[in-house]
């Protein structure tokens, strides 16, 4: 359901979600997010394309991850589109407007619910 | 919705008429800053105001005019006649759009086409004013995406809600989200979701939710609405719900700082923000720093922006602590109240005093002081300066004479001389009608005045003053004066006056306000109908008020109005004769004398008394107003001062002071001229109020046509 790989050089890896992001599967995203976190050295990419929905467990989730990353002056980009379930409840429940942390934006400032 | 628009409607013809009186000043100092200021805030404000009633013609009209005194404001374009002319046919044009939608004829549109194309070709190269650019150093505008399907128009109020669940909520099964999706149901929402407690991704428990929102909600749903939609979560969030934006607030007020908000919210303190920003350089020290712009002048902008900011903050002050609006309705209905209170008052004394029960007395005492109080203090509510109603002439002076080629200047005094708002809305006609009289008839032309040796502008002073009970309102002008022989000569034409009537000046002057007496030789849009003073004697007369005019010839003519200050409650002077009581107002009472059956025979029954060395005639009121029975033998007369005269009136017994309350008699007894009205007495009985003026008057008819019909 969610895969990581990581380049030869340990400094990029390609997290692929897929599925719900939801309480029940918490547990899971969580591992590979702490996956993620110790073995990508620079630069973490996530697909969401195959992601069918989520919920505020799995966007928090995703923020500290997104925290950690930036703490550890490493960072996470978003590729691909992102599903319209995704969107939606990214900006119903208020993401897209997330100031982040300090200085840096949020992992997911500027998702439109319908665009 | 049904909106009121009555509030919108009355500030409009308030600043209408405020409107108006600044153009006219202004059109006497072209300069004034403050002026222009004025009638510039004037437009703006029913602009703003209009828009937000509905009113979209009004404020689309008021918008072009408003353009333009911008530019006047910023010098661009200078004060004119012309300038004044098409914006006081401007303020004309936006009254007759207010009584369009109050039911009045619709406005005429070719009329306001000409006035916007007139006020246009003022603009300098036909532009507009622009926005002005915003001094704004705002970093990053945060996105303010909405959400939401629901629907919210202008009227709508916008919510603060902070929400704040348990770190629990999802072991109970609760979707926050959810909540937020409901919320969109209600109208267009921005959400922020804040993630400050959001712990170290190595530290979250995925099964607690650390997020809290901050959501602006703009709905006309109302705060239950809101409330209902957390109605099973009460126990597991925070919630807070403000109002920050609604249909009260004022679209000029500038929205809230930044810091302002942050200190609202509790998310910093107001020392914290003092630090930060004292921490920055102010703007101005930014600028110079930045060698945009010199210190002098920096300073010189802020000693401008300071003046301003204490002028309006005293304005503010002014007005808020000086004036409260009320429905008028409302006030007749209180001084309606006082009058019963004062009725029910008068039989708790009488009733005490029969009783002769002394702790009774003690309070009905007490009673009639605290009403004696109330109702002064609801009189003084009532009473209005009649400034206002001088005001309103100065535009009909302006274009009147400017109509009959005449120069004239209106000047007035007492402006501030207060009285009873009735009397007051009753005076404006008559009002009229005199000034349209002195300036048609009265004021010549510029040059039969300056061939008259006169300055070539005319004057119409309007004054107030009080005198007693009374305010005198004299109209004066310095034209030609009225001319008693010739005055004369006209009524007996028109066979008003028989041929050999013989008249004082006083009573020749007194002819003009005859019903279709007319002087002009020719008639004109002013006047010569002769129904114009007409109207104004029977208008005084329902007021109970009397005119006199005094004039000379080539010097000028001064017509004075007195009128009672108020119609409702008076102080009266309670007779009795025979069984029947009687009120004379106590204004007009000077004193009260002794008239024995001796007095009466040394007259040889003629009706005079000799007070002091001065003969005072005297109205037996038993034989005026056949009461039955027979007088005592010391009778009372009561002398009053009417029309310059003392005047006795016999009665059997004078009683004493009394607060009256004036009911009308009604249909039944509208001929009844010697009344002005009736009150009720403590014992439930009815007293007559006098009209000592017309009793003189009718007492003089009679004794003159007896005395014609006694002659051979």
């Amino acid at each position: 359901m969610f895969n990581l790989s990581v380049d030869d050089s340990g400094k990029n890896g390609t997290l692929t979600l897929a599925g719900d992001l939801v309480i029940q599967n918490a547990h899971a995203l969580r591992s590979s997010l702490d996956e993620a976190l110790t073995k990508v050295e620079e630069t973490l990419t996530i697909t969401f394309e195959e992601v069918s929905r989520a919920d505020l467990s799995g966007l928090q989730l995703l923020c500290a991850a997104h925290k950690s990353f930036l703490n550890s002056d490493k960072k996470i980009t978003l590729e691909g589109a992102l599903p319209d379930a995704l969107k939606e409840v990214i900006g119903t429940a208020g993401f897209s407007n997330c100031a982040g942390d300090g200085d840096s934006s949020g992992i997911w400032t500027g998702v439109k619910a319908n665009g | 919705m049904e909106i009121d628009t009555s509030a919108f409607t009355e500030e409009a013809y308030e600043l209408l008429s405020e409107l108006e009186d600044s153009l006219l000043e202004l059109e006497e100092a072209p300069e004034d800053e403050d002026l222009i200021g004025r009638v510039f805030r004037a437009m703006h404000t029913i602009k703003g105001s209009g828009a937000m009633f509905g009113f979209d013609d009004i404020a689309e009209f008021t918008h072009e005019v408003e353009t333009v005194f911008d530019m006047v404001r910023g010098g661009s374009i200078p004060v004119t006649k012309t300038l004044i002319d098409l914006t006081l046919a401007a303020r004309d044009q936006i009254r007759s759009m207010l009584d369009a939608s109050a039911g009045g004829d619709p406005p005429d549109e070719a009329k306001a086409q000409t006035i916007i194309t007139g006020l246009r070709a003022l603009v300098p190269g036909g532009g507009g004013g622009g926005d002005e650019g915003s001094a704004n150093a705002q970093v990053t505008t945060p996105d303010t995406q909405q959400t939401g399907g629901g629907k919210a128009d202008d009227k709508a109020t916008t919510f603060r809600i902070t929400l704040a669940p348990s770190e629990d909520i999802f072991a109970n099964g609760t979707n926050p989200v959810l909540l937020l999706y409901e919320l969109q149901d209600l109208g267009p929402c921005n959400v922020v979701a804040r993630l400050g407690d959001l712990p170290h991704f190595e530290e979250l428990d995925f099964e607690k939710c650390y997020t809290r929102w901050d959501i602006i909600l703009s709905t006309n749903e109302g705060e239950n609405a809101i409330r209902d939609v957390f109605i099973f979560v009460e126990d597991e969030c925070e919630i807070d719900i403000r109002v920050i934006d609604d249909d009260d607030s004022f679209d000029d007020e500038t929205p809230k700082k930044l810091g302002e908000i942050l200190i609202e919210r509790g998310d910093i303190k107001p020392e914290q923000l003092d630090q930060v920003l004292h921490a920055q350089a102010p703007l101005g020290e930014r600028l110079v720093q930045a060698g945009v712009v010199g210190a002098e002048k920096v300073k010189s902008a802020l000693v401008e922006q300071k003046v301003v900011q204490e002028k309006r903050d005293n304005r503010k002050k002014a007005s808020a602590s000086t004036s409260l609006r009320v429905p008028s309705e409302k006030l007749d209905v209180l001084v309606d109240l006082v009058g019963e209170l004062v009725t029910v008052q008068a039989r708790l004394t009488q009733t005490s005093i029969s009783t002769h029960d002394h702790d009774l007395q003690l309070i009905a005492e007490e009673v009639e002081r605290l009403t004696g109080e109330l109702r002064d203090n609801t009189m003084s509510i009532r009473m209005l300066a009649i400034g206002t109603t001088f005001n309103k002439f100065r535009r009909l002076v302006r274009d009147l004479s400017k109509e009959l080629g005449k120069e004239i200047e209106m000047t007035t005094a007492g402006a501030d001389t207060e009285l009873d708002k009735t009397v007051i809305d009753q005076l404006n006609d008559p009002l009229i009608h005199i000034i349209r009289n002195s300036i048609d008839h009265g004021v010549e032309p510029p040059d039969v005045r300056e061939a008259a040796n006169k300055p070539r502008v005319g004057k119409v002073h309007l004054s107030a003053e009080h005198s007693g009970a009374s305010v005198l309102i004299k109209v004066m002008d310095d034209g030609k004066g009225l001319d008693a022989a010739l005055l004369k000569r006209k009524a007996i034409e028109k066979g008003q006056l028989p041929a050999d009537a013989e008249l004082s000046d006083k009573e020749c002057y007194m002819l003009i306000f005859g019903a279709g007496f007319s002087m002009a030789e020719k008639i004109t849009n002013v006047s010569g109908r002769g129904v114009g003073m007409d109207v104004v004697r029977k208008s005084i007369d329902a007021l109970r008020g009397s005119i006199d005019v005094q004039s000379e010839i080539g010097v000028g003519t001064t017509i004075t109005l007195k009128l009672p200050l108020t119609l409702a409650i008076i102080e009266g002077l309670l007779v009795k004769v025979g069984d029947e009581s009687f009120i004379l107002p106590l204004a007009a009472v000077e004193e009260c004398v002794e008239l024995t059956r001796k007095d009466v025979s040394d007259t040889h029954g003629r009706h005079v008394i000799n007070v002091r060395d001065v003969i005072v005639p005297y109205i037996r009121i038993r034989d005026r107003f056949e009461v039955k029975g027979n007088s005592p033998e010391v009778e009372q007369i009561v002398i009053a001062e009417v029309n310059e005269r003392r005047v006795g009136f016999v009665v059997d017994h004078v009683i004493g002071q009394h607060q009256t309350v004036i009911k009308s008699l009604g249909k039944n007894f509208e001929h009844s001229d010697e009344f002005s009205g009736a009150t009720i007495l403590g014992d439930g009985s009815v007293a007559l109020i006098l009209d000592l003026q017309r009793m003189v008057q009718f007492v003089q008819v009679e004794e003159v046509d007896e005395l014609n019909a006694g002659q051979p």
